[in-house]
């Protein structure tokens, strides 16, 4: 839920030094080990998220051992029971699923309205840039969990609702990063040709200056993946994300919250998972800044 | 400088407003009926005269925009309405308890991180690579990723089944309460909690803008005019690290108040925050636009004020 609001003054790759070769940037990432080890582990999530079923050694929801309620960990099972019963290792693994499609959808949904709202706003200038600015503002001063916990309580909990909630109002940092970019690029010699050429600003816009603003695009997004992921914890956690019995690492946390001083060990887990995971994209997403974009133009998300 | 100030308290009106009018279409167009709600759904028979009765009575039975413009109107006279759900306790005495609890929460939380997480940057800075810089980057990283309620939840186990087990006699530790806040040490553990997330921030910009000034000629000629480092730093580095740090702790108003949302509903503590979730919870439309309301007026203010210092601070900013 936090992020650097302040996005550096924004000062365009091509003018101050030849943005770096593809192979250049490549050799950059591989060299940093922290974010080599970040691409290692969401490697290894993924993998856990697709093939969940079949290394999962129980049923998340429906496997219940009698008896077992609340029980600790053991060597059989690791993560220990849960307050109904169920073995916590599986419902933990079944829990990537959400954590990671709610951060890569959501963050999907965001940069498609961040990138076309800056875009716009950037290239017409005027009121539209005046109005659009606004909105974006007014969104990034308000605080986001507020706005997510009313939205979601008025569409109702869901996982649909989730991903769209968090979609629809984490777009504004990459509004804000895209549109001071296409503001410099306007006056480019290749979009005044492209203009000159007689294309429409709706080609120009996709066909030339939407490519151009991609790096800051995707370095941004690997430091939001992350916020993401806390967000729809956060959700969850509160009973307004992922409704039960679906396994999420939030859904988790707060069966463990109600059982915090009779079972504590239902907490530990899923939260080890949201900051191992935050982690791993949040150092992705330094070493594809300080790979692609030397300059620090990007601020740090969290 | 006057006509930007017009401008910039004009922009914020206008956010607040737009604001307030999205949360009052949101709050109608949820789903689920106050009056049900308040009446236990169905479990007192009621008939349908009584249920518009209750409804004239609140004056959800007339137009929407009616319903705003009286609202907005009571709001700007200082009038935040009734509760529909505490019945008859005036919304703003709701909000004017939980404020100090939000209010001092935060304060606490602040002081603590900028206590901790300038001098430990600058360090850090100062000397890179050292155990120091390696030591603030790890928490800053762990900082920024870790959840606060999950944090939180951890420092309630420790301190409410462990700490008491084994240093139970311990004069301070030993009585650390993990809800509420019925004595001073209520407050230490929420405290904690907030902090932490804004010190890994502060810590990893404290850094960022010390390493920034290290290199910079001012720097070098106070250097080379024989000033000791210690002076150098002191008179030369530091002050100019409290403009960038001034300006992301304005500027982060919206996300402390984000985290106090959530803390204060694991550490049942009676501010905004949880009086926020509740009256979601409870479908209490009037307490719910009323706060969003003073949230958004808040950050608006804050935002303004931090443009403000930041102007007065730093001489070279001539806003235009």
């Amino acid at each position: 839920m936090t992020m650097l609001p302040t996005d550096p003054p924004y000062t365009p790759a091509g003018q101050e030094a030849a943005p770096p070769s593809r192979n250049k940037a490549l050799r950059r990432f591989l060299g940093n080990r922290m974010a080599v080890a970040g691409v290692v582990v969401v490697t290894l999530l993924l993998l856990v998220a697709l093939f969940a079923p079949v290394i999962a050694p129980h049923h998340p929801n429906d496997d219940i051992f009698r008896g077992m309620r609340g029980v600790g960990p053991s060597l059989e099972h690791p993560m220990g029971f849960d307050h109904l019963s169920r073995d916590l290792l599986s419902r933990v693994i079944f829990g990537t699923r959400v954590a990671l499609l709610v951060g890569l959808v959501s963050s999907l949904i965001s940069i498609v309205i961040g990138v076309i709202v800056g875009a716009v706003a950037g290239y017409f200038g005027g009121w539209i840039d005046e109005l659009l600015s606004l909105i974006t503002d007014a969104l990034m001063a308000f605080p986001l969990i507020a706005l997510l916990i009313v939205l979601a309580a008025v569409m109702g909990p869901s996982l649909t609702t989730t991903i769209i909630v968090i979609g629809a109002t984490v777009w504004a940092r990459y509004a804000r990063v895209v549109r001071a970019e296409v503001m410099s690029l306007r006056e480019r010699d290749f979009v005044t040709a492209a203009r000159a050429l007689g294309a429409f600003d709706r080609r120009i816009i996709w066909k030339h200056v939407v490519p151009n603003v991609l790096t800051s695009v995707i370095v941004l997004a690997s430091l939001q993946v992350g916020a993401v992921i806390i967000l729809e914890s956060a959700l969850s956690f509160l009973g307004l994300g992922v409704r039960p019995p679906t396994a999420t690492w939030g859904g988790i946390l707060s069966d463990g919250r109600a059982f915090i001083l009779r079972y504590p060990h239902i907490a530990i887990f899923p939260g080890v998972m949201i900051v191992i995971t935050v982690l791993a994209f949040n150092f992705i997403g330094d070493g594809l800044r300080d790979a692609l974009d030397p300059h620090q133009k990007i601020a740090r998300g969290k | 400088m006057s006509t930007y100030l017009t401008f910039r308290i004009l922009k914020g009106a206008f956010v607040v407003v737009l604001i307030s009018v999205l949360t009052f279409v949101i709050m109608r167009l949820m789903p689920g009926d106050p009056v049900y709600m308040l009446l236990g759904e169905g479990q007192i028979p009621i008939t349908d005269a009584q249920i518009e009765a209750i409804r004239a009575m609140w004056g959800l039975d007339r137009p929407l925009h009616e319903q705003y413009i009286v609202w907005a109107g009571n709001l700007l006279r200082g009038d935040f309405g009734q509760s529909l759900i505490r019945a008859g306790v005036p919304v703003r005495q709701m909000i004017f308890e939980a404020i100090p609890v939000t209010a001092l929460l935060n304060l606490y939380a602040m002081l603590l991180a900028i206590a901790v997480a300038v001098p430990f940057g600058i360090a850090a800075a100062v000397r890179r690579n050292s155990w120091v810089d390696y030591a603030s980057n790890i928490f800053s990283a762990l900082g920024i990723a870790t959840p606060n309620f999950w944090l939180a939840l951890m420092l309630i186990v420790v301190f409410a089944l462990y700490v008491p087990q084994w240093f139970g006699d311990l004069p301070l530790v030993g009585r650390i309460p993990p809800f509420g806040l019925r004595s001073w040490q209520g407050w230490i553990l929420p405290v904690i909690v907030i902090a932490t997330e804004e010190m890994a921030v502060l810590m990893r910009i404290t850094r960022g803008a010390v390493l920034e000034l290290l290199p910079q000629d001012f720097v070098r000629t106070a250097r080379s005019k024989g000033l000791a480092e210690r002076a150098v730093l002191y008179r030369h580095v530091v002050s100019n690290t409290l403009l960038p740090v001034i300006t992301v702790i304005g500027f982060r108003i919206a996300f402390i108040l984000s985290g106090t949302i959530i803390v204060e509903n694991v550490f049942a503590l009676p501010g905004i925050g949880r009086l926020f979730v509740d009256s979601v919870l409870r479908l209490d439309y009037q307490v719910v636009q009323s706060l969003v309301v003073v949230f958004a007026l808040l950050v608006v203010v804050v935002n303004l004020l931090t443009d403000l210092v930041y102007a007065l601070v730093d001489p070279r900013i001539r806003i235009s």
